[in-house]
């Protein structure tokens, strides 16, 4: 099987960013608990006028061809996982055409390169990875790039008309921001390098914990989500799931320097992650970028890395373990070594 | 290793909902395969309109949770067996695309069986006058084997168009719908889309066949979307193609969309019209302009 790593990344985060206490201002209803404290997201980062899934998509796409060798016409496949598929509007939902006909042709990817929608919630990026990587090990294409943009925080809008209740399904809706990631894979340089395993399950008992679809209260898009329960179901599987992965794929917590988990709050993150340790031997510290940015949805793992890889804050050649949590419930393992991201982000080798 | 299909399933009589037909179809598929539903490494749901416009999760997480597959392998000591699922949403192409990456599963040996799903329904959930397709469940049954002969699908190819129009657009514009986002969605079609949408599936075929890619020769049928009657027999047509044979499903259902592709291979297979070493050719057509093909042997 041929081996791929991640050759380029790119991300795009709109200029304004919108605090927790100016959302929770703008709330007739406003929650009993602290959800600056509980999340630790102090920040967001909101659309501006003009932007929606698509330029934010097309933006993080450009950024990471501008940093990659490849050229739009060099590449086989073009994959993109946006949960919010919205182009030409903020709230403007496209079934067909989809978002991956509308970047082939902008950025001008040859005809006969792949070009399709996938989702599957907020793991759809890792999802894309895990897809284009089994693309790759197949022989099927060489490269290729997994793309998403997220404007996502309408939902944060919806949340704040129509919440009522002291405990609300749309409360996790105020942790949202907006962005667009994008990640090249190709055929890893060597045998260090790139994607080691992925592996993912979808545990389906729990699918409709999560949903988001448009409102009928107000125009426009809402997400109801039994966030404690959720949290309770992950919290409870978590442990057993990292047991059995680390056998099937032969690791323990000292092989990687760092994990990446979907980004939804610090204490639910540091919570599960305490639970894995057991299991885990050494926990490998957490990635977490909830304080500027909160939870941006499919595109989460990579906004994180691409803030870490800015401030060269990562060990050269970092092992990760990037682990995929959304509603489905679908939890996934990508573990990777990223040297040549570290290498396109100015780090020297 | 060969990607063969098992077994497919197709039909108009599912209830009125995205999640509900795929159910549907993926029982009738697995029970006509002798396949138990535990089995499926890999479900990918290829429909595009779902019910009341849910965007998340996932639909293939809600059809997998109704069709009762490994829905808990901790709770239920089997995570050595699990399910993965997840749509891909490419229109009529999404077969051959889902296919396609089933196949890529299946040879990195991720996966033994995949099941892919399909069909639309209008948001609404109703038979909307507005809704251009018809809503039919289907679903096929891809496993890994390794037969010992030539068989299977072979390459998956792909094309967009590099300019021009899209041909079709669906979508729905939340802030102009008022509270009717759920029932809600906008369609429009280029007055000349099905004209040009045929000479862009046969430009296609014609380049595949001619850079050798696939070789025309000994094609026993050919199963195409199904945008007006006689789609595919007027592909054939551009395409020189003598003693090739299609099904034209439009005649007596409309045009399936999302589950063109299974429904033409359900109705061969389900007359016995099969038999093994036949060249089947699937070719999928759609918005972008966009179109797939893949050859498969019996």
């Amino acid at each position: 099987m041929i081996k791929a790593q991640f050759e380029s990344l790119g991300v795009y985060l709109p200029d304004r960013s919108v605090s927790t206490e100016e959302l929770i201002g703008q709330m007739a209803q406003k929650p009993l608990f602290d959800l600056m404290s509980l999340t630790g997201i102090k920040n967001r980062r909101w659309r501006a006028e003009g932007e929606d899934s698509f330029t934010m998509a097309l933006s993080a796409a450009n950024t990471c061809l501008q940093k990659s060798r490849y050229r739009a016409c060099d590449l086989d496949a073009l994959i993109c996982t946006s949960i919010s598929r919205f182009k030409d509007g903020p709230v403007n939902l496209w079934m067909k055409p989809g978002m991956s006909k509308f970047l082939k042709k902008e950025m001008g990817f040859r005809p006969d390169a792949m070009g399709f929608d996938m989702t599957n919630a907020c793991a759809g990026m890792l999802t894309g990875v895990q897809v284009l990587n089994s693309m790759i090990a197949s022989g099927m294409v060489k490269n290729g790039m997994v793309v998403s943009g997220e404007c996502i925080t309408p939902i944060a809008e919806t949340a704040i008309k129509e919440i009522r209740e002291p405990i609300d399904p749309q409360f996790a809706s105020l942790t949202v921001g907006d962005s667009g990631a994008a990640v090249i894979l190709d055929r890893a340089e060597n045998a260090d390098e790139g994607i080691e395993f992925v592996d993912f399950l979808t545990i389906a008992d729990f699918a409709d914990l999560c949903l988001a679809m448009p409102s009928v209260e107000n125009p426009g898009l809402a997400m109801y989500a039994k966030s404690i329960e959720i949290h309770q179901e992950v919290i409870r599987k978590l442990p057993a799931i990292v047991k059995h992965m680390m056998h099937k794929h032969g690791f323990t917590g000292k092989d990687f320097d760092y994990v990446i988990p979907h980004q939804t709050s610090v204490r639910a993150i540091r919570e599960a992650l305490q639970l894995c340790a057991k299991h885990l031997d050494v926990l490998p510290e957490a990635l977490i970028g909830l304080r500027n940015y909160g939870n941006t949805a499919s595109t989460s793992h990579f906004v994180v890395l691409h803030d870490q890889l800015s401030q060269k804050r990562l060990k050269k050649n970092s092992k990760v373990l990037f682990l995929a949590l959304a509603s489905g419930i679908v939890i996934g393992f990508v573990s990777a070594t990223i040297g040549r991201l570290e290498a396109s982000y100015g780090y020297g080798h | 290793m060969a990607m063969v299909i098992k077994s497919t399933f197709a039909s108009t009589d599912g209830p009125k909902s995205a999640i509900d037909m795929a159910v549907f179809a993926a029982e009738e598929c697995l029970k006509r395969a002798g396949v138990p539903v535990h089995a499926i490494d890999l479900l990918i749901n290829t429909g595009v309109f779902r019910d009341e416009n849910i965007i998340e999760p996932a639909i293939a997480p809600l059809i997998q949770r109704k069709l009762g597959m490994n829905l808990d392998p901790v709770e239920n000591d089997h995570l050595h067996r699990s399910t993965f699922s997840f749509d891909i949403t490419d229109g009529e192409n999404g077969f051959l695309t889902a296919a396609g990456v089933a196949r890529a599963f299946l040879q990195t040996r991720q996966a033994r069986y995949a099941l892919v799903v399909s069909g639309d329904v209008h948001p609404s959930m109703t038979d909307h006058e507005a809704f251009p397709f018809e809503s039919m469940a289907a679903a096929a049954l891809l496993a890994g084997e390794d037969t010992g002969r030539d068989q299977g699908f072979q390459d998956f190819h792909f094309r967009t168009s590099a300019n021009g129009s899209y041909g079709f657009c669906a979508n729905v514009d939340l802030s102009r719908n008022g509270l009717e986002g759920r029932r809600t969605m906008s369609f429009s079609v280029d007055p000349d889309y099905h004209e040009k949408l045929g000479h862009f599936a046969s430009g296609m075929l014609q380049e595949i066949f001619s850079g050798g890619k696939i070789d025309p020769a000994g094609l026993r049928y050919i199963l195409t979307s199904q945008h007006t009657e006689a789609f595919g027999r007027r592909i054939l047509d551009q395409l020189n193609l003598e003693g090739v044979e299609t099904v034209d499903l439009y005649s007596t259902c409309g045009n399936p969309h999302t589950s063109s592709l299974i429904a033409g291979y359900d109705y061969l297979s389900t007359r016995g019209l099969l038999k093994s070493g036949d060249r089947v050719l699937f070719v999928s057509a759609g918005a972008g302009l966009s179109a797939a093909c893949s050859l498969y042997t019996v």
